[in-house]
């Protein structure tokens, strides 16, 4: 983990936001690449061991350069589009795809020195969205050294939130007002996201780290639903801390970014869940893959099939492997089955308190039964519910 | 309508002045709490013993394997044994050595040291960065420091973090708070699991991590090592001990046979003991290899460490071989 | 209705304490007490001090 390294504090984000502060308005844009470049470099090289991830900086380069080729209505944007698709299947899903194609053969091609450049998730989605809103003319071109700081802004390159150009541009050439609400607030939101990594996502480590076949098979069976929610718990607080830390950091250069989890265990239906989780990802997954699909535009038979795409694909992104697939499928078909259900039974204008409760419990037991497929392999999953439900 | 906060520059470093404030009360708080460590403690024992002729140094193994009473009875009931443990667990040499220098200013005229050790203790480079040096090696912060810098390679970077953690208790002494949240977490770890064998340094299915994960392993680090020379912190510790005239006996530690017949009843083990004996015999130094001393398994408590029982016997027969000086020249080859 | 408007100010005052939201909750002062907001940074910091080193690896625990 990057942020709580000191060297993310000391030498990247206090002097980048200081920096970026008492600089004229036109070079501000260029702190921020300068700052993310030499980011990049530092953790690409001590993290990532060595010389060849740090030079994936060129990607970012690349990208930038054919940006600035990207025009309304024009077939360029899809180049861009599938650059990154080319970009994430080679470094991310290569190796998962020749297992799967390459099989039954003892020759698999795999690329057996594979590393994933640092936030290639993230960085390659907002390549995407920038190339396909910029054939809609959904966003302004900007000039070069403004699309470099939104694709080289540090406090969100390695987990999020995904960032959208035009809600990121307008900040990027804000006057900067108010220094120290914004650095109190920054200082806080830090603050609040690694107390909650640590002393809670961490220390739930110590029930999650039993989520393995050998410890599945001897432990008591009252124990594995404590597990179950533990990681649950675990990799809410964990997340939604990386995405406070990188939140109040943006905050200190005076640029706010939209806010990711909305306390999801709250919600009383999967739809509102993921609403509230992970928001910049449903987002971006609404306007590029479901609305593309057709969305809710078409028949209904057409459209559970799109929300089971959709939450595929999202499977798909959280990881190469079988397991996130059926991760993707267990909450698509919980999405159509409660669209189903909805549209032959509206909701009530006023649920009783008891029909409430029952509907925030259903979801948050959906939602984490579907966990046991994030945090474990099919056979470890498998194995796990069969323990939890036949002993 | 709610009003925002109101913040202005004053208050925002007015508010981080309070929180340096109660960062300083919590240094205070941790450093009234770890005056009584494993290290403290031991360097405390060091002071308030009374003159010692033997010293038992090492890491764990020395620690609990060795019982100065059963080693060297004393005189009378009104004495305290000759010999004085100063071993600490968890330690590498370079700690053993600022224990070794703060019981040469507390003992006069020691005559014997014994140094335990086993696999490749004596001849692996140690290394650590800051943040290693939690646990027992945090006395490298207040002890002495200037041999942690000197034989710690440490980067401009490592150096800075290593001048400023060892000022504040509260950044020195973290591995002493952070046991506590690992205590914590072993207990909830255990919930629902079956009961963990446990003995006085942890859980017994520990210790098999220091151990080579095979015999494989273990014979290429033999072949590595047998072109090594003493670490640097082992020729001190001989270097100092030889110049106030103290005898040094370098013993390998027993251990259970499983240890003893995976790794030691190697060829490649007897070719990397030959090459630390020339080592020691250049210094005059002797060996003494009480590996299998103790062949019955029940007398170990885990991978490494002996049973108090295993350790009366060990101390008992060291004692036997120590009370005549010149048995100890025979010791250096072939004693077993 | 009582119990959500408890959880909805309650929800709302954590995300003041959290630095997500500017405006506390209904009731509640715009505190910009630098002593407040101080002991407050101060408690997470300490926090953050004990729970932080969960991955280094204690074999040995010796007291």
């Amino acid at each position: 983990m990057i942020f709580n390294t000191w060297a993310y504090y000391l030498f990247f984000l206090i002097p980048s936001a200081v920096l970026f502060r008492l600089s004229p308005p036109r070079l501000r844009p260029w702190v921020i690449v300068l700052g993310g470049s030499l980011f990049f470099l530092f953790f690409s090289y001590t993290a990532l061991g060595g010389l060849v991830p740090a030079t994936c900086l060129a990607i970012f380069l690349w990208e930038s350069f054919t940006s600035r080729f990207y025009r309304p209505k024009s077939w360029f944007c899809w180049v861009g589009v599938v650059q990154a698709v080319i970009l994430l299947f080679i470094f991310k899903y290569w190796n998962f795809f020749v297992g799967l194609v390459w099989f039954n053969s003892s020759q698999k091609p795999y690329w057996t020195q594979a590393f994933l450049p640092l936030g290639i998730s993230f960085f390659t989605f907002e390549f995407i969205h920038y190339a396909v809103d910029r054939k809609q003319s959904k966003t302004e071109a900007g000039t070069l050294g403004e699309y470099l700081a939104f694709i080289l802004f540090f406090p969100t390159m390695v987990a999020g939130p995904i960032k959208r150009y035009q809600q990121f541009l307008p900040k990027l050439r804000a006057e900067l007002a108010d220094w120290s609400l914004d650095w109190h607030r920054g200082i806080t939101r830090i603050l609040t996201g690694l107390a909650k990594k640590f002393a809670i996502a961490d220390l739930l480590t110590a029930y999650t780290n039993h989520l393995n076949v050998a410890d599945i098979a001897v432990a008591n069976r009252a124990i594995l639903p404590l597990w179950l929610l533990a990681y649950g718990m675990k990799i809410y607080t964990d997340f939604s801390a990386y995405s406070d830390i990188a939140i109040g950091s943006a905050r200190l250069f005076g640029i706010p970014i939209p806010e990711n989890f909305d306390w999801p265990y709250l919600q009383t239906n999967i739809a509102q869940f993921w609403r509230h989780w992970h928001i910049s990802l449903t987002s971006w997954l609404m306007d590029y893959v479901y609305i593309p699909l057709g969305g809710s535009r078409v028949s209904p038979g057409r459209v559970y099939f799109n929300v089971i795409a959709t939450m595929l694909v999202s499977g798909i992104w959280h990881g190469a492997g079988i397991n996130f697939v059926l991760w993707g499928l267990w909450h698509g078909v919980s999405l159509a089955i409660h669209r189903l259900y909805r549209s032959l039974r509206p909701l009530p204008q006023n649920p009783s308190p008891a029909s409430q409760f029952a509907s925030w419990l259903l979801t948050f037991v959906v939602a984490n039964l579907g966990w046991a497929f994030f945090c474990m392999d099919v056979h470890t999953a498998l194995f796990f519910f069969g323990r939890l439900f036949l002993g | 309508m709610q009003e925002k906060l109101l913040i202005t520059g004053r208050r925002l470093f007015a508010a981080l002045l309070v929180c340096l404030a109660i960062l300083a009360a919590g240094n205070f708080v941790v450093q009234r709490l770890t005056a009584h460590t494993v290290a403290r403690r031991i360097l405390a024992d060091t002071r308030a013993a009374s003159p010692s002729q033997i010293i038992a140094l090492g890491n764990s193994l020395m620690r609990s394997g060795f019982i100065p009473d059963s080693f060297g009875p004393p005189a009378s009931p009104q004495d305290s044994s000759p010999a004085f443990n100063l071993a600490m667990g968890a330690s590498t040499p370079v700690e053993q050595l600022l224990l070794f220098r703060a019981g040469l200013r507390s003992f006069s005229k020691p005559r014997l040291l014994l140094y335990g050790f086993y696999d490749f203790q004596l001849t692996d480079p140690v290394a650590f960065a800051n943040a290693d040096l939690v646990g027992n090696h945090d006395i490298l912060y207040y002890q002495e420091p200037q041999f942690a810098r000197r034989y710690f390679s440490m980067t401009r970077y490592e150096s800075a973090a290593f001048e400023a953690t060892r000022r504040f208790p509260m950044l020195a002494e973290r591995g002493a708070v952070w046991a506590k949240v690992e205590l914590l977490r072993r207990y909830l770890s255990q919930q629902g699991m079956p009961a963990e064998v446990r003995n006085q340094f942890g859980r017994v299915g520990d210790f098999t991590l220091l151990e080579a994960r095979n015999r494989e392993e273990f014979e290429q680090h033999c072949a590595i090592a047998s072109y090594e020379k003493l670490n640097a912190p082992v020729s001190e510790i001989i270097r100092e001990a030889q110049q106030q005239g103290i005898r040094v006996v370098v013993i390998v530690m027993p251990l259970p046979p499983k240890h003893v017949q995976s790794f030691y009843d190697t060829p490649a083990w007897s070719a990397y003991q030959r090459h630390i004996q020339q080592l020691l015999a250049a210094q005059s130094v002797s060996y003494l290899d009480a590996s299998a001393w103790i062949p019955d398994g029940s007398k170990f408590g885990d991978a490494l460490h002996l049973t108090p029982e295993g350790a009366d016997e060990f101390s008992r027969r060291l004692g036997a071989l120590c009370s005549d000086l010149e048995n100890l020249n025979a010791c250096s080859t072939t004693e077993k | 209705m009582k119990k959500m408007k408890l959880l909805t100010w309650l929800i709302q005052f954590l995300e003041f304490l959290g630095g997500e939201r500017d405006i506390p909750p209904a009731g509640f002062p715009a505190l910009g007490n630098p002593l407040f907001w101080g002991i407050w940074w101060g408690a997470l910091s300490l926090v953050i001090y004990v729970f932080c080193g969960q991955s280094s690896k204690f074999i040995y625990i010796d007291f």
